[in-house]
């Protein structure tokens, strides 16, 4: 039995029914054209048949089970960190918010080298300033603190 | 086609052109030289950076990055036994033997005059062959189209790895995604959930973004701790005239093999290197020095894999179909230049599509001068440790998805998308399908629909013209013929699983 296979299978098959059920509120069209429905359906079908039988091999499957990682939380802890990263620059603007997310994720990382430290977290910011401000003219947002 | 050649050659002999291309291969190298930075990742990171710039510089530097990156992929292949790419798996072979008997500067220059001559070929080709493929396709009509659309979508199955379920549901799931926003035909919102931002659907570049750059990152934090240096004796042994001259043979047989196999949509650079390594094997009088140490061994797959990056480059101008992650990436950046891919491109900006043909072979003679002089130089890349690599690719995501349209929902957008990505691969589904589903969707979808109202809603528009049929026949072998594979197999295996 290989778990991940299962649990995915019944994932986009959920995902699949959910898409479906949300197409009988589109509006049936003239007869000559499938309307916008028929596609979505086609998809969500086929997604639901290729489902099943992932769950089916998931079942069926006499591999091994594979050791767990317990490495994901690493992963998962810097899905956080960009999480708040995202949050903080309406707020904090691009280039502080940058500054601070580089610091924690360094930290994180385990670096303690002050010279890498201060240099790569305030060094991304600056580039970034050179680069996409002042050469590519994007316009960066400052963020409610600072405009 | 010669005053369009002239007219491009003197477009590309600008120094800002040509500085741009220096700087994309620089960058591109030494993405490319970094285990874990792969092509992709590399265009789909500097792809922002060119939507402020003028189209063909900013096409260049994605080029340069491109071929730069399949080149510097062997670098750390032959120096330290990790294919920067999975393109340069197969230069590891002979090339890391070379270099643990000393011979690591022969073995460099071998990959750099190969990747050149391999470059340098396909893009010759790509100009001969592009305009007469483009001129054809003007014929084509929605059921070509839709066709042409199916046709790039059934090469999932062959890009979908060990499952093929999991391809194909991926690839799926792009085409759902696809369909989120208004509907080509009548403008009814489809999946908004009344949402503004979804109205136009969405984006497939901050989802690119996210599934191979921010995806990796998060991947990269993982194994931040296994990581390793290995330190290498470097003499300076050079590569004689006498040798040379054995491996041309063998580096235009494989350039030939790389850029037919890189024309084909789904195979891609990895693939035509073992090919055309085994083909070097099959040739060559002594077989047994393969894998020992060979310069062919090294010369073949190195000619074939910078090959893929001109023949890639047929369907992609020529029909508007991707056949690979990063065919799919440029393909982005020529829309968001406002160059649409498709027969139509050699019309309407003809001198930009020779434009972008003269600076490709510009690219690979620079590469030849970058690659003699500074090849060692690139090497040091890696002593920039994981740690400080990751948060910059994030923030260059952020950056990035945010620049396509000053708009924050894009960072959303990627930010979900590079999550998503994060645990398609730790249930083992393939990233790439989900673009292709994403750019041919709505192609797909639209000429499909547009077909049957042209035939006021008769299906048997697919059967009765030439083109189409030729295409869908095509399409169903190309969609099936993976999946026959692997049962057979399992069959052989006793397994007797399908699919």
């Amino acid at each position: 039995m290989k778990i991940p296979n299962i649990i995915s299978g019944v994932v986009v098959i959920m995902i699949a029914g959910f898409f479906y059920s949300l197409t009988f509120q589109f509006p049936e069209t003239a007869t000559q054209d499938v309307g916008p429905a028929f596609m979505p359906r086609v998809y969500c079908g086929l997604i639901v048949l290729l489902g099943g039988l992932l769950i089916i091999q998931g079942f069926r499957d006499q591999s091994k089970k594979e050791g767990t990682e317990r490495t994901i939380g690493y992963a998962l802890a810097t899905m956080g960190f960009v999480l708040l990263y995202l949050i903080l620059i309406p707020y904090l603007g691009f280039y502080l918010s940058t500054a601070l997310f580089v610091f924690a994720l360094l930290v994180f990382s385990k670096v303690r080298n002050k010279m890498a430290l201060i240099s790569v977290s305030l060094g991304t910011p600056l580039f970034i300033f050179v680069v996409f401000e002042k050469l590519l003219k994007v316009a960066i947002p400052l963020g409610s603190l600072f405009s | 086609m010669m005053s369009l050649l002239t007219e491009g050659l003197a477009n590309a002999l600008q120094w800002q052109v040509l500085l741009v291309i220096i700087i994309g291969l620089l960058i591109g190298i030494s993405i490319g030289s970094l285990p874990g930075l792969t092509s992709t990742m590399g265009v789909a990171l500097i792809l922002p950076v060119t939507f402020g710039m003028e189209a063909v510089s900013g096409i260049l530097l994605l080029v340069g990055v491109y071929f730069g990156s399949v080149y510097g992929g062997s670098l750390t292949a032959i120096l330290i036994n990790t294919p920067g790419t999975p393109a340069s798996a197969a230069t590891a072979l002979d090339g890391f033997a070379l270099a643990k008997r000393g011979l690591a500067n022969k073995a460099l220059t071998v990959s750099t005059i190969a990747s050149t001559i391999g470059g340098l070929l396909s893009v010759i080709v790509l100009i001969l062959v592009a305009p007469q493929l483009a001129n054809f396709a003007l014929k084509f009509s929605a059921p070509e189209s839709f066709a042409l659309a199916l046709f790039g979508l059934s090469i999932v199955s062959s890009i979908s790895g060990k499952s093929m379920s999991k391809g194909l549901i991926a690839g799926l799931i792009g085409l759902l995604i696809a369909t989120i926003g208004l509907d080509p035909i009548g403008g009814f919102p489809r999946f908004t959930f009344d949402s503004m931002d979804l109205m136009t659907g969405v984006n497939f570049i901050p989802v690119m973004i996210g599934l191979f750059a921010a995806s990796e990152a998060f991947h990269s934090m993982e194994n931040l701790f296994s990581s390793r240096q290995v330190a290498m004796k470097v003499e300076k042994i050079k590569l004689k005239w006498q040798e040379f001259k054995m491996l041309i043979g063998t580096m235009l047989r494989s350039s030939g093999i790389g850029t037919f196999i890189g024309m084909i949509p789904g195979a891609g650079a990895d693939i035509s290197a073992f090919v055309a390594y085994n083909e070097a094997k099959r040739f060559s009088k002594n077989k047994e020095e393969f894998g020992k140490g060979a310069l062919k061994g090294v010369a073949a797959p190195e000619a074939a894999n910078n090959s893929v990056t001109g023949g890639a480059m047929i369907p992609l101008l020529t029909l508007g179909i991707p056949g690979d992650a990063v065919t799919a990436v440029l393909l982005g950046a020529l829309m968001v230049q406002g160059l649409q891919p498709g027969p139509m491109l050699f019309e309407t900006n003809g001198p930009i599509v020779y434009t972008l043909f003269v600076g490709m072979l510009l690219a690979n003679v620079f590469m030849l001068f970058i690659g003699l002089a500074g090849i060692r130089l690139f090497t040091k890349v890696l002593l920039i440790p994981k740690a400080v690599l990751i948060p910059m690719i994030i923030v260059l995501c952020v950056v990035g998805s945010y620049s396509l349209g000053n708009n924050y929902f894009d960072v959303v957008v990627m930010f979900v998308a590079g999550v998503i990505g994060y645990f398609l691969k730790k249930f083992e589904f393939p990233a790439s399908p989900i673009i292709l589903g994403l750019i041919l969707g709505p192609m797909m979808e639209s000429n499909f629909r547009r077909s049957l109202v042209m035939s006021e809603g008769d299906i048997s528009i697919f059967f009765t013209r030439p083109i189409t049929v030729v295409l869908l026949t095509i399409a169903i072998i190309t969609l099936f013929t993976p999946i026959f594979k692997a049962v057979l197999q399992n069959k052989r295996n006793g397994k007797g699983e399908l699919l």
